[in-house]
């Protein structure tokens, strides 16, 4: 594994008078695309926003580049880390050239307009995202996938070497979800980022990280490499069900194929508890 | 937009002239720019110097504080149904006065102490309901609409208090009392007009130095703190700022309701939703809101002098109806 870049040391956290992890030790390897996965409300959210110091650790600590989360200043932190929550919201009327430029916060000088660094970065992260013709559009018109890629545009603008996401591929159909998913791709490839990614899929994870990091309640339960985690033994174990692991025929990469029979009247309530463990993220 | 943008300024300008021009006599504008460059008759100059410019400029500057406080308010909270009026603030202002008034005045209706400490009482009230309804909201989760319940039980809350001690006091006080509670510019002084010129140059600084933040608190929480700000200094700052802003024009012209509910919402739709222009929007509008309704009960109620606060509780009232069913309906 390369050099960690960040590190969750005996990490505890919670909600109230509930604890969502307790005594988490990860490390998140410089350069590559680390896809957190696991069930819902396994903790995968709460991590990421741990790691970005958006809801600060009851015990334990984050060393980000060698220094505690504390020590660093909301800009000088957001210069080295840029996240996308999973609901981002901002006023309907605003272009998103304006949106764009938000992500320009902590590298501006007070009381100074936008120069020209600021503009360059706003310009390459519109044509990173394929957005400059819709530069000067409201959001409000924007369909699901351009919204997404708008918000993608604010992050790279910020120009930091970390990049967190969580659940980008969320309401998105699969063509959608594959654009973005190879869009963060070239930035950790070509941009030399290190991602964190959240998702839901582990195919689509399986697509775009190097490595896999699976939770199952605050816990982690797997972590390595792409084909050393995506296991059929630690899926049943972290899911719960029964699943075949193959090859897919056109690379290399394992496709994860649950073995379900047809699912029966117990839907509505499945659906019921997946809600409010969604909630609880 | 670029056409409200110098539109309002102008049209503000005439509407001042205009105020200066009327009153129990009327005066031609070209007295009253004779008078205003000392060119004018001896009684044109006392009347113009002495009651319409005081009248004028109060009302112009606490409709432009009243508006940005709202600003403040509304962009903190995320909530376009916020506003000192609404969530108990101008209430908790009153209180406040109200206490000093009755603790600090003789028989004769004087004050005992310098009235530079009414602002000071009317921030302490102001403050004190502030946080309670901070707090209450704080426990809670953060739908708008639970702010604003808690804002308009804690106003109801600081009224009946206000009525209470207009009731207990000396019979003297309850007419005075409730003529400043209603808001109103008629008795205004140069005095007081310096106070609310100082309230507002000392808090310009502070605007200034909130534009950026303010713009990115157009981000939601999570977003706005990953982009580097600090969210919850931020707010706390706003938030302070407009409760300060709101006790200081209360204070001085009484309960002057609902232009912190509208000039912003008006600001936003004329210039724009950039900070820095919405804040200047708000407290031209404000200005131009609070010049206007004293204008109007001057003309249409003369000889009585009905304080100007009913004329913008009037028109902001049903405004308010009209915000709550369009956006209570989405929240709910």
């Amino acid at each position: 594994m390369p050099e960690p870049l960040i590190t969750i040391d005996a990490g505890i956290m919670g909600y109230r008078d509930m604890t969502v992890f307790n005594g988490l030790t990860l490390s998140i390897p410089k350069g590559e695309v680390t896809a957190l996965c696991g069930p819902n409300g396994c903790g995968k959210s709460t991590v990421l926003k741990a790691m970005r110091g958006i809801q600060p650790l009851s015990a334990g600590e984050v060393i980000l580049d060698a220094m505690p989360l504390g020590q660093w200043s909301a800009k000088g932190l957001a210069r080295t880390v840029a996240m996308l929550g999973q609901t981002p919201t901002a006023p309907e009327e605003m272009r998103v050239r304006d949106l764009v430029a938000l992500g320009r916060y902590a590298h501006r000088k007070p009381f100074a307009g936008l120069d020209i660094g600021d503009h360059t970065a706003i310009d390459t992260a519109l044509r990173a995202t394929t957005m400059v013709a819709l530069a000067e559009t409201p959001l409000a018109n924007l369909s699901g996938g351009q919204a997404q890629r708008a918000w993608l545009a604010m992050v790279l603008a910020q120009q930091s070497p970390v990049i967190f996401l969580d659940e980008p591929t969320n309401h998105l159909d699969i063509s959608h979800a594959l654009s973005t998913l190879s869009l963060v791709r070239q930035m950790a490839r070509n941009g030399g980022k290190t991602v964190v990614i959240v998702l839901h899929d582990l195919n689509m994870a399986a697509t775009v990280a190097d490595r896999i990091v699976l939770f199952k309640s605050g816990q982690v339960a797997a972590e390595g490499p792409v084909k050393e985690v995506l296991t059929s033994q630690n899926i049943e174990t972290v899911f719960d069900i029964p699943c075949a692991v193959m090859t897919r025929p056109d690379s290399n990469l394992p496709l994860v194929v649950p073995l379900l029979g047809r699912i029966g009247k117990s839907e509505g309530n499945t659906n019921l508890s997946a809600q409010k463990a969604d909630a609880l993220e | 937009m670029t056409a409200a943008r110098v539109s309002l300024p102008v049209g503000l300008v005439v509407l001042a002239l205009v105020a200066a021009a009327m009153g129990s006599s009327f005066m031609p504008l070209d007295r009253v720019t004779a008078a205003l460059f000392g060119q004018g008759s001896r009684a044109d100059t006392v009347i113009l110097w002495n009651i319409r410019l005081p009248r004028v400029t109060m009302a112009l500057l606490a409709g432009a504080g009243l508006g940005i406080a709202g600003m403040l308010l509304q962009r903190a909270t995320r909530n376009p149904l916020a506003s000192p009026g609404v969530l108990g603030i101008v209430d908790g202002a009153a209180v406040g006065v109200l206490l000093f008034l009755l603790l600090f005045s003789n028989e004769a209706n004087v004050l005992t102490v310098s009235i530079v400490w009414q602002p000071v009482a009317a921030i302490l009230g102001a403050v004190v309901f502030a946080l309670v309804v901070a707090s209450l909201a704080a426990r809670d989760d953060t739908r708008p609409m639970t702010l604003i319940l808690y804002g308009i039980s804690l106003a109801a809350l600081a009224n009946a208090i206000v009525v209470l001690l207009i009731i207990a006091g000396p019979v003297y006080r309850a007419s005075q009392g409730l003529i400043w509670l209603a808001g109103s510019v008629q008795s205004a002084e140069w005095r007081e007009v310096w106070m609310l010129a100082t309230a507002l140059l000392v808090a310009l600084p502070a605007l200034v130095a909130l534009i950026r933040p303010l713009d990115q608190l157009h981000l939601d929480d999570l977003s706005a703190q990953a982009t580097g700000l600090a969210v919850r200094r931020t707010r706390v700052a706003t938030l302070t700022l407009s409760v300060l802003l709101t006790a200081a024009m209360v204070s001085i012209v009484g309960g002057i309701g609902f232009v912190g509910l509208i000039a912003p919402h008006a600001a936003r739709l004329l210039f724009g939703t950039g900070a820095a222009w919405q804040l200047t929007g708000a407290a031209l509008i404000g200005a131009g809101m609070v010049l206007m309704a004293d204008l109007l009960v001057r003309v249409l109620f003369q000889p009585l002098e009905v304080p100007a606060g009913a004329v913008t509780a009037l028109i902001g009232a049903p405004y308010f109806l009209f915000l709550l069913l369009r956006h209570g309906r989405a929240h709910a």
